[in-house]
């Protein structure tokens, strides 16, 4: 599908990633592979270190606590907030859905409408476009909330998974905007059809947790999981994302009216450095304006990376400046997401740590 | 490409000594064999010869032999 919504921008950024960090060097004794094997895969994939939660942190304890630094700062009102749009696809209950408990959380007003989107890597655009639609319906300050603790359903031994994984949060504030200037073009494509090839298979209705269901196996590769752990066919992606993602791009921009080269930045989702540098190559785009290094300082965390992804790159240049992007993110689903417009002149973009253990005031108690 | 070049990209893949490998052997015996190898693979095959292998032909493969079958445009 293909949509142009006008007069929307965004007008902030803040990532929170969680304290707590995992490194690769300490995790090769996990896997089941000669480490010097795993070593090499390491540099090849950029993995070098990833933060992933404490089992007391939930997705919306890491949500909650980037917007109470927004509201603690002055950077965001949150009397302002006309909604809170959540992105997630691990919740603090299977009842109610996320948006809910952070509206709990931080004590928002009952006008303040609340959504929850059950997405993953292609989430952060999917949650743009439904920010944007309710802005062309009149809302005027939406808070595109995505927030991932899911590094959990990644199987330590499985060294397909583990070693990319991470968590965090995101918050992008999406306002109306007086300029027509202002607005996004978006292209989503899906392909339900091979959506095995990254699948958590067990832990909801078709296939619920069970004693079975938790049986850790070593597959042909040698890798260990149970079928409540994330399984990814690794080659089927890598070849989704070099077959899928060049066109989406070149469609993305035609369609939004911009030549490829003139995109200053092309803000993807984050699956490892080796994909990102291909996919760069096969664009093509210089690699410097395509960043892969996410993965190696933070890990994968789904819906969270486009946010990370810009407060840990384009910080500065985004609150001075403003410039065209295409956003895109590939994934689980199978799903293809893309967003071309103006980003900059922002009134924050930053990436905060959030200290672990649960639920956090800002600023945190010691 | 004759079996000479073929052997010798796929020692590159490997990062093995020119000359390490022959068609008869056993993958299961070369450690160097893993699955960033069969990556490197992937993208050779997408590269050089134009073709989208799948994991499940990748993990059927029992010797050298069988990878070099597909190393054809």
């Amino acid at each position: 599908m293909k949509s142009f919504i006008p007069s929307v921008t965004i007008q902030g950024i803040c990532a929170t990633v969680p304290a707590r960090v995992s490194r690769f060097a300490d995790e090769l004794k996990e896997f089941p592979f000669p480490e010097k094997s795993s070593i090499r895969l390491g540099k090849v994939m950029g993995f070098k270190e990833h933060r992933i939660s404490d089992p007391a942190t939930t997705p919306c304890d890491l949500a909650s606590y980037t917007l109470d630094y927004l509201f603690h700062t002055g950077k965001l009102a949150r009397e302002d907030l006309d909604a809170i749009i959540v992105v997630s696809q691990t919740a603090d209950h299977p009842i109610p859905g996320n948006s809910k408990v952070i509206h709990g959380q931080l004590g928002l007003s009952g006008d303040t409408h609340c959504v929850d989107l059950y997405e993953n890597c292609t989430g952060f655009i999917s949650g743009l476009y439904a920010a944007s639609t309710m802005i062309a319906a009149g809302a005027q300050k939406i808070a595109l909330i995505t927030a991932e603790t899911g590094a959990c359903y990644a199987n330590m031994r499985d060294r397909n998974t583990y070693p990319l994984v991470g968590d965090a949060a995101g918050v992008a504030l999406i306002c109306r905007s007086q300029s027509p200037e202002d607005g996004f073009h978006f292209v989503f494509h899906h392909d339900g059809a091979h959506r095995a090839a990254l699948l958590t298979p067990a832990g909801r209705m078709r296939m619920p947790y069970s004693a079975q269901t938790a049986e850790v196996q070593q597959d042909e590769m040698g890798n260990f999981r149970s079928l409540n752990d994330l399984y990814m066919d690794g080659t089927a992606v890598f070849q989704f994302v070099m077959n899928q993602v060049p066109p989406l791009i070149r469609e993305v921009c035609e369609y939004a009216g911009v030549a490829v080269e003139d995109i200053a930045y092309h803000l993807t989702h984050q699956p490892n450095r080796f994909m990102l540098e291909k996919l760069a190559d096969m664009i093509p785009v210089p690699r410097e304006r395509l960043f892969n290094n996410v993965v190696e300082n933070f890990g994968n965390s789904s819906s969270c990376t486009i946010p990370v992804n810009i407060a840990f790159n384009l910080k500065d240049k985004l609150l001075a400046d403003k410039f065209p992007v295409c956003l895109s993110a590939f994934g689980a689903g199978l799903s293809l997401a893309a967003a071309c417009g103006s980003l900059g002149g922002l009134d924050f973009c930053e990436l905060i740590e959030h200290p672990g253990q649960g639920a956090h005031r800002y600023p945190p108690q010691s | 490409m004759d079996i000479k070049e073929k052997l010798a990209k796929l020692e590159d893949i490997m990062e093995l000594d020119a000359g390490t490998l022959r068609p008869e052997m056993s993958l299961e015996e070369i450690e160097e064999w893993d699955s960033l190898a069969a990556l490197s693979y992937v993208v050779m095959m997408t590269d050089d010869f134009g073709k989208n292998v799948t994991g499940a032909e990748i993990r059927a493969f029992k010797t050298v032999q069988d990878i070099l079958n597909t190393m054809e445009k």
